[in-house]
């Protein structure tokens, strides 16, 4: 069979199995022009319901909240509380570049077991900074490689809305090529942006960065770095880590 | 047209919707193998361009960003829709409905449909897109050379089908 031949018979395949109606067409346009174009849009149907709105749901994907008896409490009764109230490890399912592996993951509880979250110990290792917790490879990546982290820190004075646009400036300035910029819902529930160096080489540094609300006034952002060809597998897994991210209340 | 739309020219966002919603429809059907599901990505995905425009670095090609965004979404609907439903099988079944091609080309359906994503996706923007491997490595964030691979080992798997069916045919002569 001529190489030609296979190309031409996978486009028409390709043609003929994505075939749609014309009313498909208007049915989209409809939906959009309510969501952008329609100020009250009450009692309208859509095909889904309307996102919510950034400053609104501001709470983690899976938030707990956790009652603690006395503010007068040392760090490590809380932390012992903290382990009391969540479970030691969890075995999920996660998908790496197209294959999916069961992974083991271990609860470790934030700087100021504020938060928890749960880190696949056979790969890497969670460390208590000055600049926040930093997640990183357990075994030192050779030095060609860019660095692969993710760090947590908190701003507990700042809303999310002022962290992010502040923060925003500044990320940009290191990588200036924006992927997305968009309110997510996983793995965590928040602004996200991904942005990277300028070029499509495999070892263009890139960054994902989410900004949460800690339920309190302030702000978690969770940066997380890596490169253009690992963002399959350590980017994948640190959303996977980030799934189990829950915020825990005074 | 871009920058009208920025500026929140509501008509010529309708010309660039006009523009861009065949290819992305059946580019998002071919991603999530469900009409349905399609249509929401494809919603979804005009929405955010309409939103996140104006951070869209003019000096780089437009369309493998609107399509990192439409992939994107098709993965997030079929994750959130994974959770509450056995996808595969009504998946399946929602494209066959739709052929009417002869026995051999409905089985190269199923050889298209059973490729995994990661030769599928870089398959259709390829062949149904028209996309560059450059363009697909954009959109796909994925390293140039893997994209490659994937396009060569995709290809070569349905062509050796190809070959199979070919050689069927003969024998039954």
């Amino acid at each position: 069979m001529y190489n030609n031949d296979v190309d031409k018979k996978i486009e028409e395949r390709l043609a003929e199995m994505s075939n749609f109606d014309a009313k498909d067409k208007a049915d989209i346009w409809e939906a959009i022009e309510q969501e952008l174009f329609t100020v009250d849009n009450k009692g309208v149907v859509k095909m889904k319901p309307k996102k919510k709105r950034w400053g609104i749901l501001v709470a983690a994907a899976a938030a707990m909240v956790l009652a603690f008896g006395s503010q007068t409490e040392t760090g490590s009764a809380l932390v012992d509380k903290v382990k009391e109230m969540f479970e030691p490890e969890k075995d999920v399912q996660i998908e790496i570049e197209g294959d999916k592996e069961d992974t083991n993951l271990q609860l470790n509880e934030g700087k100021e077991a504020d938060y928890v979250i749960y880190v696949d110990e056979e790969r890497y290792v969670m460390n208590k900074t000055e600049t926040g917790d930093v997640i990183t490879t357990k075994e030192p990546l050779e030095e060609r490689y860019p660095e692969v982290s993710m760090t947590i820190t908190q701003v507990k004075d700042k809303g999310t809305e002022e962290v992010y646009n502040e923060l925003r400036n500044t990320i940009l300035a290191v990588y200036p090529t924006i992927i997305l910029e968009e309110q997510v819902t996983e793995p965590v529930v928040g602004q996200m942006l991904l942005a990277k160096e300028n070029g499509n080489e495999w070892d263009n540094e890139m960054t994902r960065v989410y900004v949460v609300d800690n339920e309190a006034g302030g702000s978690f952002i969770i940066q997380q770095k890596y490169f253009l060809e690992a963002e399959e597998g350590h980017g994948a897994r640190f959303d996977q880590m980030l799934k189990e991210f829950h915020i825990v209340k005074e | 047209m871009l920058q009208k739309i920025i500026n929140g020219d509501k008509e010529a966002f309708r010309n660039f919707y006009n523009q861009q919603i065949d290819k992305a429809l059946r580019v998002a059907i071919l991603i999530t193998k469900n009409r349905e599901l399609a249509k929401e990505a494809t919603q979804e995905t005009f929405i955010r361009v309409y939103k996140n425009l104006s951070s869209f670095d003019s000096s780089r090609p437009f369309e493998p960003w609107f399509y990192r965004i439409l992939t994107n979404e098709c993965n997030r609907i079929l994750k959130k829709e994974s959770k509450t439903t056995h996808l595969p099988d009504y998946a399946e079944a929602e494209l066959k409905d739709t052929s009417i091609s002869t026995k051999d080309f409905s089985e190269l359906d199923e050889a298209i449909q059973s490729l995994s994503d990661l030769y599928r996706i870089p398959i259709v923007l390829k062949y149904l897109k028209g996309f560059s491997e450059k363009d697909i490595s954009v959109a796909l964030e994925t390293n140039l050379n893997t994209i490659k691979s994937r396009l060569h080992k995709g290809r070569a798997l349905l062509k050796d089908y190809l070959i199979e069916l070919e050689d069927r045919g003969k024998k039954h002569v």
